[in-house]
C-alpha cells in the first residue's frame, strides 16, 4: 500500500512529455516500494540471511520459527507486463510473437522462455545495440521486478 | 524470482476469457437473431444450491464481478445450447460449432479448477484448448475490434454512396419491382462485405488466449492452481 502513496496525477488533458515524465516517475516509485518490501522475503537475493526468521502463530495454536518465502505472485496481464518492464500485452512467461498470441500452442512445443536475466544484463548494457536487442524482445530499459 | 507469476483462474479465466466468451456469445446471438431466446433463457435459469435466479435479462447487467463470472460458467453453455436449437440446415453446423466452443472452453475451466491433476486430466485439458483452437473461429465476427469496426464502417458508407448513384442512375429505367430487388440485393451485398472485411481484420491476437497455452505446463511444475 506504501507504493500507492505518491498518488499520480490523472493521465488526460496533460502534455505528452509531462505524461512520460510522471510514467518514469511512477515506475521508479513502484520499482524502489517494492524493493524495499520484498527484500526480506525474497529468499533467492537473500538466502543466508538469519534475520528473515521468526516465531509465527500457525493455525494448530503452536508458534513455529519460520521464515517467509515468496512463491507466487498472482496478477492480471498489465499487471505483469508492468513489473517486467515489458511492452503492453506481451507474454512474460515466453518469448510469442505478438502477432503469433491467439494460435495454439501445445504444452510441448512451447515457444522460448522468456530470459529476464538476459533482459537485466542488456538493460545494464548501455549500447544501441543493446537497446535494439531490447526493443526487439519488447522489453523496455530499465527496471524488471522479476 | 522469474518463476512467480503463476496461472490466474481470475483474471485470465473469470474476468478474462468467460467475459470473452459471453461478449462473442452475445454478439453471435444478435447476428443470427437468437436474442430474444438468449435473454429469456437467462431469466428461466432456476435457484439452484449457490445459483441465485436472475431478475436481469443478459442484455440488461451492465457489470459483472468474478463471483457471477463464476456463477454464469455453470449455465451459459446450457444457455448458449438453449437458445441455438431448431437452426435451419444452413445454420445447424454453424450453431454446433459455437455450442462446441463454448462446451471446450467450459470443459478447460472445469480442468483448471480441479483440487488436484494426474496426466489424464491435463491431458483433457490439452485437449479442450486444442479443441477450442479449432471452434473458435465461429466466433471471430464477435472478436472485431474497434480498427476492424471503424474499417467496416468506411467501407459501408463507400457502398451506401455507390448504391444512391446506381439508384439514381437507373432510376428511369428500373420498374418497382425490380427497383425493390435491386434494392435488396444492395442490402444483401453490403451486409456481405462488411462481414468478410470486419472478420479479414479481426483476430484472437489477445494475452488471455496465449497464457492458457501455458496451464498444463505450468500444473505440471508447481502442482493444481
Amino acid at each position: 500500500m506504501v507504493a500507492l502513496l505518491p498518488i499520480p496525477i490523472e493521465n488526460r488533458n496533460i502534455p505528452q512529455k509531462r505524461l512520460d515524465e510522471q510514467r518514469q516517475t511512477n515506475c521508479e516509485v513502484l520499482k524502489e516500494v517494492l524493493q524495499r518490501v520484498l527484500r526480506p522475503i525474497t529468499f533467492k537475493l537473500n538466502p543466508s540471511a538469519g534475520s528473515g526468521y521468526y516465531n509465527v502463530l500457525c493455525a494448530d495454536g503452536n508458534f513455529r520459527h519460520c521464515k517467509p518465502v515468496l512463491a507466487a505472485w498472482l496478477a492480471d496481464c498489465p499487471e505483469y507486463s508492468n513489473l517486467h518492464h515489458l511492452e503492453p500485452h506481451v507474454c512474460y512467461w515466453c518469448e510469442c510473437p505478438k502477432n503469433k498470441r491467439g494460435d495454439y500452442v501445445s504444452s510441448a512445443q512451447q515457444h522460448p522462455r522468456q530470459d529476464h536475466n538476459l533482459s537485466r544484463t542488456l538493460s545494464d548494457t548501455n549500447t544501441k545495440a543493446a537497446d535494439a536487442k531490447l526493443s526487439s524482445r519488447h522489453v523496455h530499459r530499465g527496471f524488471n521486478l522479476f | 524470482m522469474s518463476d512467480l507469476p503463476r496461472p490466474d483462474l481470475l483474471n485470465t479465466l473469470q474476468i478474462g476469457m468467460l467475459d470473452h466468451l459471453q461478449k462473442w456469445s452475445f454478439h453471435f446471438m444478435k447476428m443470427h437473431e437468437r436474442l430474444d431466446e438468449y435473454n429469456a433463457m437467462w431469466l428461466f435459469m432456476p435457484a439452484y444450491h449457490d445459483l441465485t435466479p436472475k431478475n436481469k435479462s443478459y442484455e440488461e447487467v451492465s457489470q459483472w464481478n468474478g463471483k457471477e463470472m463464476k456463477e454464469m460458467s455453470w449455465y451459459l453453455h446450457g444457455d448458449v445450447t438453449q437458445s441455438l436449437r431448431g437452426g435451419s440446415s444452413a445454420q445447424s453446423p454453424i450453431f454446433n460449432r459455437a455450442i462446441e466452443c463454448t462446451r471446450v472452453l467450459f470443459e478447460f475451466y472445469m480442468y483448471a479448477r480441479y483440487k488436484s491433476q494426474n496426466d489424464a486430466t491435463l491431458t483433457y485439458m490439452e485437449d479442450a484448448l486444442h479443441r477450442f483452437h479449432t471452434f473458435q473461429d465461429v466466433f471471430l465476427l464477435g472478436q472485431a475490434g474497434r480498427k476492424a469496426k471503424a474499417k467496416a464502417n468506411a467501407l459501408r458508407t463507400e457502398l451506401v454512396k455507390k448504391r444512391k448513384v446506381d439508384k439514381e442512375t437507373n432510376a428511369e429505367t428500373w420498374t418497382p419491382s425490380k427497383k425493390w430487388h435491386n434494392m435488396n440485393a444492395w442490402r444483401d451485398y453490403i451486409s456481405h462485405e462488411i462481414d468478410v472485411s470486419k472478420e479479414f481484420d479481426a483476430d484472437f491476437n489477445f494475452p488471455n488466449i496465449h497464457l492458457m497455452s501455458h496451464w498444463v505446463e505450468k500444473i505440471r511444475r508447481y502442482g493444481a492452481l
